[in-house]
Formats: structure tokens, C-alpha cells, sequence
């Protein structure tokens, strides 16, 4: 069998699914950053760590370093400032930790201040006998000084402070209290007590009564001073004063001798020399002959102390040395003229009082916005008088002229009132004010502000006199006040001698209207003025020049007439309804006539014998003239 | 690794406690390094698997064309052969038909998709070889990136325990 053909057979292949890449690497990158995240967090963490520590200590010795010291707090808070923020560090780890820090330096310098204060309290407490209940007072007060100061920078703080030395104040307080009880610290009666205080208070006296002696000399002086300090020990001794107690009553009694010495020659024997009218006995040389030893005034109880400090052996009695009396006598003679120098600034500020008082009157009644009256004068000269006693020239020469500029003329008020400026102010803005209106604020505005406001009223009055002349050359149709009435003519000249008279009319009524002070407004009276001359309106004129004109067309119409059986002329082509159309219609026909050369070019019913005549005279001059005539007769010009 | 010879000097002069920290930590920096050469072997190893299947699929998909070639000479053959029979010239359109759209046109596809099949199969395994590859490479890096952080963070701790005759040189010196 023959092979027959056999079409081709396909294998069945397709495209096989691709089997791509599942993106491992990228997996795995994901994983190597998150594992480096990681350990980089780990090492930032630590590294925060270690600076938070080094921070933690920064602060603290930032704290120490910084701390307010007690002496500080207690300043301030007596000065009353703010100390709230003294112990604030901000709030990170650096000022957390000074701020720990600076409080406990803070407290443990508060307590050995405490400590140190309570210890002095007790001490002088028990050298002054003070009475158990006083010394408690004395001691709780001074915790609460310490505590209070401290609290308003850190409450805890002073909370913590106060309760440690109250218990620590409690502690010695109870030991002064038996110690007191038991009597180990001298006592004196009450008896006793007023005894001793009689002879201290009374022992200037005694001082002075023993310096007064005629005989006194520095060695007497001396002697009874001597006795007067042991009688004053057997006193004290007598009166139950022992121990410290009677140490302190010595020591005042020396005191009380010394204080004597300098105020004797200071205040009572020393004035006596510098009011010496001797000027060898001048202050100064006074007060250095003093510091030197020597006494060169003339009171001998003055040399006497002198002489007993200048002497070698003052019997153990405690006396001020030269130097301190030097000082003393300066010091009082300061304090004298620092007197003195008070009673002069207190004169000069009663009497800047006194002036501001005169001041303050003389302004109210120079502030008024009515004239002064009789009362107002009055009042002002007496003010003024009282300056001038007060010898204040340059006010008393200012309001002196005011008052005699005021006073001889009080017709106007020293200030304008403000109402009355606006309304005037009003008027001239609005181009209304006159010489009557201007008057009738005369009593509310001051001299110099009529005057100003009447110069402004005559230069707007001025500008409307202007327009109303104005008018009247449009009423009279000329500007005639630059014209010449002799180069006039005809009616101008009559017209130009009213137009002369009107305006002399308006410039009276304003002469008047100034010299008698009434109401007057140019533009209004221009009306009337212009209404009694009479003057030619120009539609007037106009109507003169059509009859004129309406002649001379007629004339030519007639003219016209007469050729009209050769020339065919028609009269209606001219003839109108009304004269202004007839020479309105002449006018049409004659406007182009001005460039004829020859009579050949006027149309054959025009070439009358007048025409003729105007080509011979001159046909230009001849045709313009009759155009200007028609234009004038016609209402457009 | 600048911190590396302050923190030996300071191990130097810690505890022995310290000393057995920092040790026990280098060795598991060591084990962390390991693991990740190993990830990395086993990816390597999964790449080379990948390389050759796809040359497998290569070869298969060339024997397929071999096919394809041999039953389409038959075709061709049949054609030649039944023309005389059929009384057709070999140069006649109908024989020309024949070999066109009932032979050459179906042949040339089968043959062109067995060709790409081919191709494809040795590019995707490229492709999948190289993606396994690079993510052993990671796993190594995270092998790297785990002891480095495990050293420095024992070797820090170290540093700031600290011992007398360093951190202390202030008051020595005095």
C-alpha cells in the first residue's frame, strides 16, 4: 500500500511554569538588620547608663559647690526676697542630684549654725541671769529664724531643721533650767534692783556736781572720781548683785563714767566755745588742739576733764581717750549742723509746697474759659503776693502780665472754650463765618484766638468778595476792571458804569458789615446788587444783533426779488418759520463763499448789484462780515 | 576594636570572676561565628542543588525538540512520498500547503517553546542559586554582627567594674 500523507503530530509541549527565586537574601538581610537594631540598642542603652552615673555625679558636686549658705537664706529672708528658687537645679539627673546634694550640705550647715546660736543664748542667758522662760523664748524664736529662712527655699528641709533643733534647743534649755533652780546664777531682789538703778541714773548728777566745785583740779577731779566708782561697787555688792551679775553692773557703771565725760564736754561745755564769737576758737582748731592734749577754749571745766585725761595715773576709773573725745565732739558738732541742714530743707519744702499751692490757683483761674471776674482778679493778686513774698520772681513777673493783660480787658476769657473753637473752626471750613458770627463767640474764645479766627474771617470773607465780583462781570459780560471806559462803546460804556457801581455797592456793605460787626454774605447780596443794575443779559444782546441781522437779510431777500423773473429765485429757500432760521439759511448759503474768485461763481440768483459791489471792495472782508453777522444773531454764536 | 586593649588591661587587673565572664562571652562571640558559617554552608550547598536541577530540566527540554525534529521529517516525508500517487507535481501549490501549515508551522512552535523551556530552566536556577547565596552571606553577617555586639558588651561591663590601681589612680598618685 502506497504510504498516504501523514500531517505532522505535536509533542504536546507547552511552556513550563517558571520556578523563580523566593527572595531568601532579602530574608535574611531583614534578619541581619533587626540583629543589628538590636545589639546597637544594647550599646546605647549602656552608654545612657554610664552617663546618667556620670551625671548623678556632676550634680552632686555641682550641689555642694553651689549650695546656698544659711547666712544667704536668712538674708534674704529677712530682706523679704524671693528664695524659692535658690535650690532649684532643674529637673534632669545633674539637678536632681546637686539639688540632693546642696540640701545636705545646706542642713548640716544649718545645724552647726543652730548649735553655735543656742550655745550663745545659753551662755548669756546664764551670765545675765535671764529668766528661764525668756531664754525658751529666745531659743524657739531663733529656730523659727533659722527654720523659716531655710523653709522657703525647701519646706522638707526647714521642716527637718527645726525639729532637730527644737530637740536639741529642749535638751540645753532644761539644763539652764536646773541650773537656775538650783541657784548657780547670782540673784538680787527687787529692792535691791531699784537701789542700784537710783544711784546709776543718779550718778551724771553726782559727776557733774563734783566738776562744778570752784576749786576742782584734774588731781581732786581724779580723786573723787576714784571714790565714786568704789562707792558705786559697795552699791552693787550691798544690793545682792554677785558673780557675773555684779561684773555686768560694774561694767555699766564704767560705762555710765565715760559716756559722762564725753557728753559733759561735748554737749554742755564745749557748745560754749564755738558759740565764742572769738574766731581763735574756731571748731577746727578747737577739735585738733583737742586730739593733741590741749584745751585752748576759756571753760575751766572744759580744761579740768583734759588735764585728768592728759594725767598719767587715772586711778583704774575707764575713761575715754582723746582720741574718742575728738570724735565725739565732731560727731555732735555734725549732728548739729546735720540739724540745721534738716530745718533748712524742710523750710525749702514747706515752701516748694507753698508754691505749688499759689501755682495751682493762679492756673485754675488763668484756665478759664469765661472772662475773669472781679473775685478771679482778686484772688490771683493775692496769690501773686504770696509768691512774691516767697521771692519766686520769675513765676510772680509771668502771671503778672497775664493778670494786667486779663484785668484791663476782661472782655475776653484767658482760655477759649472748646465748643466754641469747633463751631468757629466749622463755619470757616464751610466758607460761612462773618464778622456778626465771629462776634458772638467773642465771650468764649481767648484774645489770641479772636484775633487769629478774625484774620481767617477777613481772608474768607475776601475770597467770596472775589466771587461775587466774579458774578457780577458774567452778569455784565466783561471783565470790565481790566478794560478802559474810553475805548468802550455805545451800551458797554453804560453797562461798565453799573458793573462800576454794583461793585462799589458790595464793597460797602462789607466795609459796614466789619465796622458794625453784623452778618453779611457777599454771594448772597451780589444777588440783589446785580438784580438792581439791571444789567443786558447776552440773550438780549443776541436778540439786538438778529434784528440787525434779519435787516440785512431782508435787504438782500428784496434784492433778490428783483432778479427773480431772470434768475428764477425762489424766497422760500431763504424765507424760514422764524427769524433765527431765515438768517440760519443765509448762513448755509453763504458759508462757502469766502474762496470765490470771480461773481462767475455765485449762483446766477445771487449776483445782485450789492454782491457785485463786495467782489470790487474787496470780497473776502465783505463775505466774512456777513457770515459774522449772521453768527452772532443765531443762539449758538 | 580600639576598646578591645584598655578592657584587656583592665581584665588584666580585675577578679578572676570578671576574667570568667569576659571568657565565657568570647566563646559565645565563637559559637555565634560558627552558626553563621554554617547557615551559610547549608545555603551554598542548596545553591549547588539548584544549579543542577536546572540543568536537568535543560536537557530534558532539549530532548523534547529532538522529538520534534524527528516527527516532523516524517510528516515531510509522507507528503513527498503520496504526491505521485495523489497525481500531484511536487512543485504544486497543494504540496507547498502541506508543508507550511500542516507540517512546518505547528513543528516551528512545538520547537520554539522547547528551546525556551530550555533557556529558562538554566536562567531561573541561576537566579535562585544567586538569591541562596546572598542570604548565606547574610547568615554569616549575622553570625559576625552577634559577636561583635556579645564582645563589646562584655568587654564595656568589664571595663566598668573596675579595680583597684586604675580606676583609682587619682589617689594612688597621691
Amino acid at each position: 500500500m502506497a504510504p498516504t500523507f501523514r500531517p505532522y503530530q505535536s509533542v504536546g509541549q507547552g511552556l513550563n511554569q517558571l520556578n523563580l527565586p523566593q527572595g531568601l537574601e532579602a530574608q535574611e538581610a531583614q534578619r541581619t538588620m533587626t540583629v543589628l537594631s538590636r545589639s546597637l540598642d544594647q550599646m546605647a542603652t549602656f552608654a545612657m547608663r554610664q552617663a546618667e552615673t556620670l551625671a548623678k555625679e556632676e550634680g552632686s558636686k555641682f550641689g555642694v559647690e553651689n549650695a546656698p549658705s544659711v547666712d544667704t537664706l536668712t538674708k534674704a529672708f529677712k530682706d523679704g526676697r524671693d528664695t524659692s528658687d535658690l535650690l532649684e537645679f532643674g529637673n534632669t539627673v545633674f539637678g536632681r542630684s546637686a539639688r540632693e546634694s546642696a540640701l545636705r550640705v545646706l542642713q548640716n550647715e544649718a545645724m552647726v549654725e543652730g548649735t553655735k546660736i543656742i550655745n550663745d543664748l545659753v551662755f548669756t542667758a546664764s551670765s545675765n541671769n535671764t529668766p528661764p522662760p525668756t531664754l525658751q523664748k529666745q531659743i524657739n524664736a531663733s529656730i523659727l529664724g533659722l527654720s523659716d529662712a531655710i523653709r522657703a527655699s525647701s519646706p522638707e528641709l526647714g521642716e527637718i531643721i527645726k525639729s532637730k533643733l527644737t530637740m536639741q534647743g529642749i535638751g540645753e534649755f532644761d539644763r539652764y533650767r536646773t541650773a537656775f533652780a538650783k541657784g548657780s546664777v547670782g540673784q538680787a531682789g527687787a529692792v535691791g534692783r531699784a537701789n542700784v538703778n537710783a544711784y546709776l541714773n543718779n550718778l551724771p548728777s553726782t559727776l557733774t556736781a563734783i566738776l562744778s566745785k570752784p576749786d576742782i583740779t584734774p588731781e581732786v577731779f581724779s580723786q573723787k572720781l576714784q571714790d565714786a566708782v568704789k562707792s558705786g561697787i559697795v552699791e552693787f555688792a550691798t544690793n545682792g548683785y554677785a558673780k557675773t551679775q555684779l561684773e555686768s553692773k560694774i561694767n555699766e557703771q564704767d560705762e555710765i563714767i565715760k559716756n559722762w565725760i564725753l557728753s559733759q564736754f561735748t554737749q554742755e561745755v564745749f557748745e560754749r566755745d564755738i558759740t565764742e564769737p572769738n574766731p581763735a576758737y574756731t571748731p577746727m582748731l578747737l577739735l585738733r588742739q583737742i586730739e593733741k592734749g590741749n584745751y585752748v577754749g576759756n571753760d575751766p571745766q572744759a580744761k579740768v576733764i583734759v588735764d585728768y585725761l592728759n594725767l598719767k595715773d587715772k586711778g583704774g576709773v575707764r575713761v575715754p581717750t582723746l582720741k574718742e573725745l575728738m570724735k565725739s565732739v565732731t560727731d555732735n558738732y555734725n549732728s548739729m549742723i546735720a540739724l540745721e541742714n534738716n530745718e533748712i530743707n524742710i523750710a525749702n519744702k514747706r515752701r516748694d509746697e507753698n508754691k505749688k499751692e499759689q501755682l495751682l490757683i493762679l492756673d485754675n483761674i488763668f484756665n478759664k474759659t469765661s472772662p475773669l471776674t472781679d473775685t478771679d482778679v482778686a484772688n490771683a493778686r493775692t496769690a501773686i503776693t504770696k509768691l512774691e513774698e516767697m521771692q519766686f520772681s520769675s513765676e510772680v513777673d509771668t502771671y503778672t502780665e497775664q493778670l494786667e493783660t486779663l484785668s484791663v480787658d476782661n472782655s475776653f476769657p484767658p482760655s477759649s472754650s472748646g465748643d466754641a473753637v469747633l463751631e468757629v473752626e466749622a463755619l470757616l471750613r464751610g466758607g460761612r463765618i462773618n464778622f456778626g458770627l465771629l462776634n458772638r463767640y467773642r465771650k468764649s474764645l481767648s484774645r489770641a484766638d479772636y484775633n487769629d479766627y478774625f484774620e481767617k474771617t477777613v481772608s474768607s470773607l475776601d475770597e467770596r468778595v472775589d466771587q461775587a465780583i466774579d458774578k457780577i462781570k458774567t452778569a455784565v459780560g466783561m471783565d470790565y476792571q481790566t478794560m478802559q471806559y474810553g475805548d468802550l462803546k455805545g451800551d458797554a460804556k453804560f453797562e461798565y458804569r453799573k458793573a462800576q457801581v454794583a461793585q462799589e455797592k458790595l464793597l460797602d456793605a462789607m466795609s459796614q458789615s466789619r465796622l458794625e460787626g453784623t452778618e453779611v454774605n457777599p454771594l448772597q447780596i451780589v444777588k440783589s446788587i446785580i438784580e438792581e443794575a439791571n444789567f443786558q443779559t447776552n440773550e438780549e444782546i443776541r436778540k439786538d444783533k438778529l434784528i440787525i441781522a434779519m435787516k440785512a437779510v431782508n435787504s438782500r431777500i428784496e434784492d433778490f426779488k428783483k432778479l427773480a423773473e431772470e434768475t428764477g429765485f425762489d424766497e422760500s429757500t431763504i424765507r424760514g418759520q422764524t427769524d433765527e432760521e431765515t438768517v440760519s439759511n443765509w448762513l448755509a448759503v453763504i458759508r462757502n463763499w469766502t474762496d470765490f474768485q470771480s461773481i462767475d461763481q455765485v449762483p446766477a440768483q445771487y449776483r445782485t448789484p450789492l454782491i457785485k459791489e463786495w467782489f470790487r471792495r474787496g470780497w473776502k472782508d465783505q463775505i466774512e462780515k456777513e457770515i459774522r453777522k449772521m453768527q452772532r444773531a443765531l443762539p449758538s454764536g | 576594636m580600639a576598646f578591645v586593649a584598655p578592657a584587656l588591661t583592665a581584665i588584666g587587673g580585675s577578679t578572676a570572676m570578671t576574667a570568667v565572664s569576659v571568657g565565657l562571652s568570647a566563646m559565645s562571640a565563637l559559637g555565634q561565628l560558627s552558626a553563621g558559617e554554617k547557615a551559610k554552608e547549608a545555603y551554598d550547598q542548596r545553591a549547588r542543588n539548584e544549579e543542577l536541577r536546572g540543568r536537568v530540566e535543560a536537557v530534558n527540554a532539549k530532548k523534547k525538540g529532538v522529538e520534534v525534529l524527528k516527527r516532523t521529517n516524517a510528516s515531510l516525508a509522507s507528503i513527498i512520498a503520496g504526491a505521485g500517487r495523489q497525481g500531484l507535481t511536487l512543485r504544486s501549490g497543494t504540496v507547498r500547503d502541506r508543508e507550511v501549515f500542516l507540517v512546518g508551522r505547528p513543528a516551528s512552535e512545538d520547537f520554539s517553546d522547547t528551546a525556551f523551556n530550555a533557556s529558562m530552566a538554566l536562567m531561573t536556577a541561576d537566579m535562585r542559586a544567586s538569591d541562596l547565596r546572598g542570604a548565606g552571606e547574610q547568615a554569616r553577617m549575622q553570625g559576625q554582627i552577634g559577636a561583635f555586639s556579645t564582645l563589646a558588651g562584655a568587654f564595656t561591663n568589664a571595663m566598668t567594674i573596675g579595680s583597684p590601681g586604675l580606676t583609682q589612680s587619682g589617689n594612688l598618685r597621691l
